[in-house]
């Protein structure tokens, strides 16, 4: 069963709905009952095994710290964050989660407009201004970049990729603010007449799945690029036996290394869940606002056109992180 | 109020990014600072400036980012 809980105005996540009810005392058992996680108060996170994942976690931002009312405290919070994406549906022993729904639909999406751009480009007739434009683009990019790193051969190899990074990331992060992504839910009928709510979708960049994914293709990439440029004298950079100084200065290069994937998928990350968590803010503070004076404040617009900017801002970090460190693997380092 | 366990790990949570974040705000502050007036003494090298200052941002932000991890562990696992 689909619906949609907030038909006519443009915003992130439902909540409004949920905490316009709450006026009302009969609905705090509503909520226990739509959200059958809660009554039992359970709190659990990582990324656990299959059947950890029906439980989605869910916490509240303030109050209730009294043991006692937990439960109630839970479905007093108008904000509720979902830190592990939902699963929609299941082929098999894989889960579908709604992030994975969003993602595959940015891939469609940059794809058909590639096709749709790359049929009409003309390299013999007079180029129309689709072309010019695209053209322009790639260019400007790949000048950029060339300069950067200062190597023809290397940016050849690394210009599409990192591109198809940035693009990508681009599209996943503005993918959320379609009307539609995350108001959209599924509701779920378990047993004994109770309902679990599900959002058909969600930005993917909110999904560390996502992003970690991202930060080992960056990752690999990079360590690639150096084995190509410099070949098994690249080792020589983490494992150099010459000094006690450069072996200690080895390790160390080597354990920063392997930090950027944590830095480079829970930058991403971090930017993403934090906006979805201060538009969820921004559209409860309207809700309390509207309950108050009845004028409706459009207090979600400013801050989601900054969380776009920050989605812009977010792409290209993630891209120009990766050719920094593209960079620096080919460069040779002289001991 | 009762202090529970609960109590404070979400106050710890809240004391790692609290703290955490200040320290790459500092740094940030410094690189931004240094980085316009390099670019207001010499305009022609601005982008190439405002693309190393980009890097020494997210090497700094790096730090940042793990007080928000060991917060979110916090919060959602420990």
């Amino acid at each position: 069963m689909l619906r949609n809980s907030l038909a006519s105005v443009p915003h992130f996540y439902s909540r409004l709905t949920t905490y316009l009810e709450m006026a009302e005392p009969t609905v705090i058992t509503e909520n226990l009952e739509r959200f059958p996680q809660l009554e039992q108060g359970t709190v659990s996170g990582g990324v656990g095994p299959a059947d950890a994942h029906s439980q989605d976690v869910s916490t509240q931002l303030y109050g209730a710290t009294d043991s006692a009312t937990h439960a109630a405290g839970h479905a007093d919070s108008p904000i509720h964050v979902v830190f592990i994406p939902d699963n929609i549906a299941q082929i098999g022993n894989f889960m579908i989660s709604n992030t994975l729904v969003t993602s595959v639909i940015a891939s469609l999406v940059l794809i058909g407009v590639a096709f749709f751009v790359g049929r009409r480009i003309t390299t013999t007739g007079v180029p129309g201004r689709l072309q010019i434009f695209f053209e322009s683009l790639v260019g400007y990019i790949h000048d950029e970049m060339s300069k950067i790193l200062g190597n023809d051969r290397v940016t050849t190899i690394a210009f599409p990729l990192i591109t198809t990074l940035f693009l990508y990331i681009l599209v996943a992060n503005w993918i959320e603010f379609i009307p539609g992504v995350g108001s959209v839910e599924i509701v779920k009928e378990l047993e004994g007449g109770k309902e679990k709510i599900l959002h058909l979708l969600r930005g993917p960049n909110a999904d560390l799945n996502m992003t970690l994914g991202l930060a080992i293709i960056s990752f690999v990439f990079i360590e690639f690029m150096g084995f190509r440029t410099q070949g098994m004298k690249y080792l020589g950079n983490f494992f150099n036996f010459s000094s006690p100084i450069n072996f200690f200065v080895g390790i160390i290069e080597l354990i920063s290394e392997l930090a950027r994937l944590i830095s480079l998928s829970f930058r991403l990350f971090g930017n993403i869940f934090a906006g979805e968590i201060i538009v969820l803010l921004a559209i409860t503070l309207q809700g309390i606002v509207f309950d108050w004076i009845k004028i409706p404040v459009p207090f979600p617009v400013p801050i989601m056109l900054f969380e776009m900017g920050v989605g812009v801002l977010q792409a290209a970090v993630f891209a120009l992180l990766t050719l920094f460190f593209v960079k620096q693997a080919t460069t040779a380092h002289d001991h | 109020m009762d202090l529970t366990p609960e109590t404070f790990k979400y106050l710890a949570a809240a004391i790692a990014i609290g703290l955490g974040t200040i320290g790459p705000a500092i740094g940030i502050g410094i690189a931004a600072s240094k980085a316009f007036e390099a670019m207001g003494r010499n305009p022609e090298e601005s982008g190439n400036i405002r693309t190393n200052m980009i890097l020494a941002f997210a090497l700094a932000e790096a730090l940042g980012i793990f007080a928000f991890v060991v917060s979110i562990l916090l919060i959602f696992v420990v």
